[in-house]
């Protein structure tokens, strides 16, 4: 083949789903941010077995700004890329529409702004605030504006994506939405539910304050804000993978999708209960009455059903695709899997490590067990097994058909990808060990450890095992880092141009027409449900806001760092 | 699929859903429970209030221990960056001890080794709980919330002593001072240099440098100040009840915050002024007699907040 022909064939594919452009754009910044932010990690764990190498880093001016950066550009910044390209793509062309390019190139231009404004903001270490930014700690107005505007970028790919669902029901009456779309949607509409906390506290907070329009900001108020979005963001992480493990991975297991309802009635679940929920992550705030956080811990324990639905439905859907593949009795059908596709391997290790996470949830929501973990290194080690690994993972398995799909190009190496993402969740695996472990310890979490002042020197060395195990941790997931983004720029960089045939389509793991009626209808009426959604926010939510609304106790911006 | 295979699969999701259902409502139980019986610990506001008006409650004019009664002790705590005042709280063991805690300047945490104690210190709200400490031992009480550049070394002590070797120690504390002829123990420098490195390394460092455009130097600077017309009484007022507000420090402006340290004792206070004015490029700038306790004394009788200290400035000539 020329290379007349292949650009051609390239012109002609972008012309029939320039689409696929876009949402290459959104998951390469992803994961080029998530590239720096990883890069970053083994230090903070090294950190913690004492070892301390950020003088060896002159780039950085401190293991806080170090920390403030691998958390923003990980959790914030890639998530929400990646996940606008993910839950873009999948639901258009599963409905087979087309979406506006103009709008959707221009929310990707906001946000690659606003990244940049947040980036440099960080990397001048003037906002080393972490990525929860509690005030009184006063970050430079650019970080804030920057993360807002990451946020309205990704709120108007959601409120594309919902209206391409509009159009399609308009020319569809008798039938459901598909299911990857109904889930695509469902997760924007909950995301929409769910920012109004954040945008509040940037826009009429934040903001201001840090331009020095207004002088103080209630710090109990700002972090309550920050909460109400705060829980229902590990939402907005975990189910684009839930889509993947719902919608697409059954097939690549040489299965199908168990049961379609049970998936629909999932996502719902998520769309009314992620919210009312925040004040689980403020148990320890002598602010909040101890009844409303009560309250909210009992919320927590709703969302822990449609996790516990997704286990069944999904491993049930992967048990026979295993049995299609001769598996025989009870675990028989576990070795028949295609554990030799990376694509596939990464999402059922991801889905194995949010076991644990989900487990760790449970205890985390428990009101009386949480005063023993909080803000300790338990907490983050929770969260590099549920965002860390079960949605990380999953986007770079998707990653692995995704961008061979979207750039006509061979995968750099199965092979090493399969290495990549065992390291990456064996590492993640001995991380949390050590970082739940040291937590039981009363370790704190976001400490620069390894640099004690002379007269404190050993104060946690009763940790010392635990924070050995940590340490390791950060040596594999160097190594995962590596390999992973040698076969993701190995593949983006290939020479070789896929034939028709040999580039992976999507895979579908439901491709039946579902017909509108009986419950199904009842679940599609979303309007209904956010509507839903959103009296339930309200009574767990209003009581306690107005109250703060109307007492705030303003204080000025610090910068301590 | 097939329609038996189906079924059976429908039917082992009905089980796990109740099976889950149930271990979920047993969870709900056991903490409504637990929280019933044994929630004391659990941080509730005891009442909310400006942070640079800390000082002027009465809880947490000197923080410290408290005897309220008989085997009953108060604790005040006040959260500063990067230490709590007091560092060190040493209680009798069974006692019922009520604590009061905030924070002064930024978020902190408060949260005691071995303890289910675990409390967010937010400006802004005065966090109550009730504890006893059954077990003699020293517990470690770790800032677990990020706070600032020197973060890590937010890390306090509660030493809990069986209950007459904390007898003992209360006699013996409150024991005539030294008899006369003795040199007062106070203000020597072996002492100011040890405050020093305890409460103010962390911030404006071994050196006395401080860090560029975060935490103004001493070097030099506090020479500077004590020379100047009610100089020596303004370093007095910061030191005991700290400062807010953007200043100017030789050009550079420095918008953090001073801690209060009102909880050190006046022998304390005087030492670590007369190390700094001794030391780096201070050294030989100050005339005059050096700080004794009783040049501490009078202050306490007027606690200021932080922003009036900040006022002070404008009084004694400096820049604001």
């Amino acid at each position: 083949m020329t290379t007349g022909t292949v650009a051609v064939g390239r012109v002609r594919a972008a012309l029939a789903h320039p689409e696929k452009r876009v949402t290459l754009a959104f998951l390469v910044t992803g994961f080029a941010a998530l590239l720096v932010g990883a890069l970053i990690g083994p230090l903070q764990a090294l950190n913690y077995a004492g070892v301390d190498l950020y003088s060896y880093v002159p780039i950085l001016a401190s293991y806080y700004q170090g920390l403030t950066l691998h958390g923003v550009l990980n959790a914030l910044v890639f998530t929400t890329f990646a996940i606008c390209g993910l839950i873009l793509y999948l639901p258009a062309r599963e409905m087979n529409i087309r979406p506006n390019m103009t709008w959707v190139w221009s929310a990707y231009w906001l946000m690659l702004g606003g990244l940049l404004m947040a980036g440099i903001a960080v990397a001048t270490n003037t906002s080393s605030v972490m990525y929860t930014f509690y005030p009184p700690l006063m970050g430079h107005w650019g970080f804030y504006i920057g993360l807002t505007l990451v946020v309205l970028g990704s709120l108007m790919v959601g409120g594309h994506v919902i209206h391409l669902r509009y159009m399609w029901k308009r020319d569809h009456p008798d039938q459901a939405t598909p299911i990857v779309a109904y889930m695509s949607v469902v997760t924007w509409y909950m995301w929409f539910v769910a920012v109004l906390g954040l945008v509040i506290e940037m826009v009429f907070f934040l903001i201001p304050w840090s331009l020095g329009i207004i002088d103080g900001v209630d710090p109990q108020l700002a972090r309550t804000l920050f909460w109400y979005t705060g829980h229902p963001i590990v939402y907005f992480w975990l189910l684009p993978a839930y889509v993947s493990w719902y919608g697409l991975v059954p097939r690549q297991a040489g299965g199908e999708l168990v049961s379609d309802g049970l998936a629909r009635l999932a996502f719902l679940m998520f769309l009314l209960f992620s919210t009312p929920v925040g004040f689980h992550h403020q148990f320890t705030d002598p602010g909040i009455p101890a009844a409303w956080k009560l309250i909210h811990s009992l919320m927590t324990m709703m969302v822990g059903i449609p996790s516990l639905l997704t286990a069944f439905t999904v491993a049930a859907s992967l048990e026979i695709g295993g049995r299609r593949r001769g598996g025989r009795g009870v675990f028989g059908w576990i070795p028949k899997l295609p554990w030799g596709n990376a694509a596939f391997t990464a999402q059922v290790l991801a889905m194995i490590s949010f076991i644990f996470g989900g487990a760790g949830g449970i205890i985390n929501a428990s009101f009386n067990l949480n005063v023993l973990v909080h803000n300790t290194t338990w907490v983050p080690g929770h969260f590099h097994v549920t965002v860390g690994t079960a949605t990380t993972l999953t986007f770079m398995g998707i990653a692995f058909w995704l961008v061979p799909h979207l750039t006509r190009k061979p995968l750099f190496s199965n092979r090493l990808a399969l290495w990549a993402s065992w390291l990456w969740f064996v590492g993640m695996m001995v991380f949390a060990l050590g970082m739940h472990w040291q937590g039981l310890q009363s370790v704190p979490r976001r400490a620069h450890v390894s640099n004690l002042a002379e007269n404190l020197q050993g104060a946690y060395a009763e940790a010392a095992v635990p924070a050995f195990v940590t340490g390791i941790s950060g040596v594999i997931l160097f190594f995962a880092v590596i390999l992973f983004f040698t076969v993701l720029f190995g593949t983006l960089f290939a020479r070789r141009q896929l034939t028709e045939a040999e580039t992976p389509e999507i895979p579908w793991a439901q491709d039946v027409v579902i017909h509108n009626e009986g419950i199904t209808k009842f679940l599609d009426r979303l309007v209904f449900w956010v509507a839903a959604a959103f009296v339930l926010v309200i009574i767990a939510y209003a009581p306690v806001l107005i109250d703060m609304f109307l007492n705030q106790v303003p204080v000025g911006g610090l910068r301590l760092w | 699929m097939r329609e038996e295979q189906h079924e059976a699969i429908a039917r082992w999701e009905r089980r796990w859903l109740a099976v889950m259902g149930v271990m979920l409502v047993v969870i709900v139980v056991f903490i409504a429970y637990s929280l019933a019986m044994e929630g004391a610990h659990i941080g509730q506001l005891s009442q909310r209030g400006a942070p640079v008006e800390l000082n002027r409650l009465e809880m947490f004019q000197s923080p410290g221990v408290r005897e309220t009664g008989p085997n009953q002790f108060q604790v005040s705590v006040v959260g500063q960056a990067f230490s709590f005042a007091p560092a060190l709280v040493q209680l009798p063991a069974g006692a019922e001890v009520t604590f009061f805690a905030s924070s002064r300047d930024v978020l902190h945490g408060y949260q005691v080794q071995h303890t289910n104690i675990n409390v967010e210190l937010i400006p802004g709200e005065v966090a109550t709980w009730r504890y006893t400490f059954n077990e003699p031992g020293e517990y470690r009480v770790s800032c677990n919330e990020y706070c600032g550049i020197s973060h890590q070394n937010m890390i306090g002590t509660i030493q809990v002593l069986p209950a007459e070797e904390y007898a003992a120690l209360q006699e013996q504390e409150a024991a005539p001072p030294a008899a006369e002829g003795e040199e007062p123990a106070g203000v020597s420098l072996a002492l100011g240099a040890e405050v020093y490195n305890t409460n103010c390394v962390a911030c404006h460092q071994a050196t006395g440098e401080g860090l560029p455009a975060v935490f103004p130097p001493l070097s030099g600077h506090a020479a500077n100040v004590y020379v100047l017309d009610g100089g020596r009484e303004y370093l007095v007022n910061v030191l005991l009840y700290g400062l807010v507000g953007a200043i100017d420090v030789e050009g550079v402006t420095y918008n953090g915050v001073m801690p209060a340290w009102s909880q050190l004792s006046d022998e304390q206070i005087a030492a670590v002024l007369n190390y700094v004015l001794s030391s780096w490029e201070n050294e030989g700038q100050v005339e005059g007699a050096p700080y004794q306790a009783e040049d501490i004394r009078p202050f306490r009788g007027e606690p200021q907040t932080p922003e009036e200290v900040f006022s002070l400035r404008g009084l004694i000539g400096m820049d604001q």
